[in-house]
């Protein structure tokens, strides 16, 4: 995808909501917006702008591409016999305005995981070959963002298209891919001048200051000797099972089955819940909250790595923020390095 | 591409198969011709198996790849999607998508002695082997062919018209068991390991193919170890529960590998490297 950097140009805070409309013109587009709570990604309406100074989104960008509940097929019965309609993505070119590094990585983490052949899930691809991802670097990181020790960067530049760089008066765009090209040239603005470029990596720096001294998640070859290790049997007495933490997370893609309505949906589900591995027999595999907790904490830190070559976190910190029973992954990290069978 | 699209079977024959008739075996085929030409599966494989309009489950393909034509599924009734499976009557319709997952290793057995030893509903998965093995084609490829089966009661047994068949061979040395007998049963009683255990097969130039209920297979693997058959030489497949059946719903996996697709067929030798969470 990456080729040749394109030169940086500079667009000013005032143009950016004519940018928006405009895009949206041209086909859907995602924008991510609002505050703390609220915040997510939202298809453009009139007036809806990103909001600078408010840190990553609450909810995540793999809702666009992967959403909570989604049809595979309908069916009705015809004459005694079945009809399937499948579900297809439309294909159309669309835009996703705001993208925080850590979300864009998690998509790139999700990819191998949806394409892999020989069973591309189209639903999925389809959608990321249709979408322009112009992503928003950190110049604030939140008082739970890790991204660093997760291999991630508050300027990362993996699976985005576009990234602009927030400093005084606007933004440094640099286009990153050919199709990031295709949206910044026809903007026609100026190149960045020097004295912008400068303020751009003054800002990465600050950022990354911000961040220094998360802890690393690279814990691949402990855990996979710790399974047994006693450190599970209590590493998830806080924990609830409620399964935000797996809703909001980026990587967490788990769903479920189902028939309702003349319709095949899936829909997310999470590795947090009891009947999530209950087999119809009534067997089940992971019966208490610690085999449930300890095969969300392994598939990130040590199956994925396995199978894939890195963790399936990208150091967001929304299941840090959002646990009700202030379950704090980074300090379980820190717990976990000393685990050894 | 969506993955998720069954393809239209229509039921040709449904048998049942215990004397509760809580196992039924279904006898499919593709509505559409080059679905039914197409469709190319090997022996342990499995397949999503839905009723439209209720649901889907992971089934074993009992039948082999060597019967043209047709699929079967034997299905034991235990959760809302087998309930349904077991109302229908030949000429519905079920949604088939696969096949899926790995098969059982029947090119590295080709030269040696075979053991089957199946407990239950265990046989539906062996079977599809057992058929590929014994068919004529195939048989001479394999030396030795045993089977060893037993269920809680006569009235337990699956696939009896099958087992008669088998017994009929001369190829073929089968051990039918049973953990508790009735007025009219004259064969054996005992459990499985019990019945390997006398027979003791010899784990020269030999392999195991074993799938039952886990209490089962936890004593038939501690007997095999003692006969001397090496991890490797013991096979056996898992269930699980699954969704998608294409390693995306992250449902299935123990440790690092994903039942539907690094399985169901794994070697002793490898499940002892993975975590014991199944």
């Amino acid at each position: 995808m990456k080729e040749r950097p394109a030169m940086a140009v500079f667009l000013t805070r005032d143009q950016l909501p004519a940018v928006l409309a405009a895009s949206a013109e041209r086909g859907p587009t995602w924008v991510a917006a609002g505050r703390g709570e609220d915040s997510g990604f939202i298809p453009y309406r009139p007036g809806l702008c990103l909001d600078r100074e408010a840190g990553p989104t609450r909810r995540t960008l793999k809702e666009v591409f992967f959403p909570r509940a989604e049809v595979l097929f309908g069916y009705a019965t015809v004459d005694g016999v079945p009809r399937l309609q499948p579900a297809e993505p439309s294909g159309q070119p669309m835009v996703v305005f705001g993208v925080r590094p850590c979300d864009a990585r998690a998509l790139a983490l999700l990819d191998p995981v949806f394409e892999e052949p020989p069973h591309v899930d189209g639903l999925w691809a389809g959608r990321r070959q249709a979408a322009t991802l112009v992503g928003l670097g950190c110049d604030r990181p939140g008082p739970a963002c890790f991204c660093p020790a997760a291999g991630g960067d508050p300027l990362g530049e993996e699976g985005l298209d576009v990234l602009l760089v927030p400093v005084d008066g606007g933004y440094l765009v640099r286009p990153l891919t050919e199709r990031g090209r295709a949206w910044t040239e026809p903007l026609g603005l100026p190149p960045a001048r020097p004295e912008q470029q400068a303020a751009a990596e003054a800002v990465a720096a600050r950022a990354r200051e911000r961040l220094a001294g998360s802890p690393p998640v690279d814990l691949q070859a402990t855990l996979a000797r710790g399974f047994e290790h006693a450190l599970w049997d209590r590493l998830h007495e806080r924990c609830l099972g409620c399964a935000a933490c797996t809703y909001l997370c980026p990587t967490c893609h788990c769903f479920d089955v189902g028939d309702e309505d003349g319709r095949r949906w899936r829909r997310w589900d999470s590795c947090m819940f009891p009947a999530f591995t209950l087999h119809a027999s009534g067997h089940n595999p992971r019966t208490t909250g610690k085999e449930r907790m300890r095969q969300r904490l392994m598939h990130k830190f040590c199956y994925y790595p396995e199978r894939r070559g890195r963790p399936a976190c990208v150091g967001c910190g929304r299941c840090v923020e959002i646990c009700p029973a202030n379950v704090d992954l980074r300090s379980v990290l820190d717990q976990l390095k000393g685990v050894r069978a | 591409m969506n993955p998720y699209l069954p393809h239209l079977a229509v039921i040709q024959e449904v048998i049942p198969e215990t004397a509760s008739q809580d196992v039924k075996t279904f006898r499919v085929a593709f509505a559409e011709p080059e679905v039914r030409d197409g469709f190319r599966y090997e022996p342990g494989q499995f397949a999503e198996v839905s009723v439209i309009g209720v649901g889907e489950a992971p089934i074993s393909i009992t039948s082999s790849p060597t019967q043209e034509g047709y699929l079967e599924f034997a299905v034991k009734r235990a959760g809302v999607m087998t309930t349904a499976m077991h109302h229908a009557r030949p000429g519905d319709y079920l949604g088939i998508r696969g096949p899926y997952g790995n098969h059982f290793p029947y090119r590295e057995m080709e030269g040696k002695d075979v053991v089957f030893i199946a407990g239950g509903i265990g046989l539906a998965p062996l079977r599809s082997l057992i058929t590929f093995v014994l068919d004529p084609a195939n048989r001479d490829r394999y030396g030795a062919v045993s089977i060893i089966y037993g269920a809680r009661s006569p009235g337990d047994l699956v696939f009896k018209w099958e087992l008669e068949r088998w017994r009929q061979r001369d190829d073929l040395a089968l051990e039918v068991t049973v953990d508790r007998g009735d007025a009219s049963w004259q064969g054996r009683v005992g459990f499985v390991p019990q019945v390997l255990r006398e027979l003791a097969p010899r784990p020269e130039n030999a392999v195991t193919v074993t799938c039952g209920p886990p209490v089962m297979i936890k004593f038939v693997l501690q007997d095999l170890e003692k006969l001397g058959f090496t991890p490797d030489q013991v096979i056996t497949t898992l269930e699980m529960r699954m969704k998608c059946g294409i390693g995306k719903c992250g449902r299935c996996n123990i440790g690092s590998r994903y039942v539907c697709q690094d399985g169901p067929v794994f070697s002793y030798e490898q499940l002892r490297q993975m975590p014991a969470e199944y």
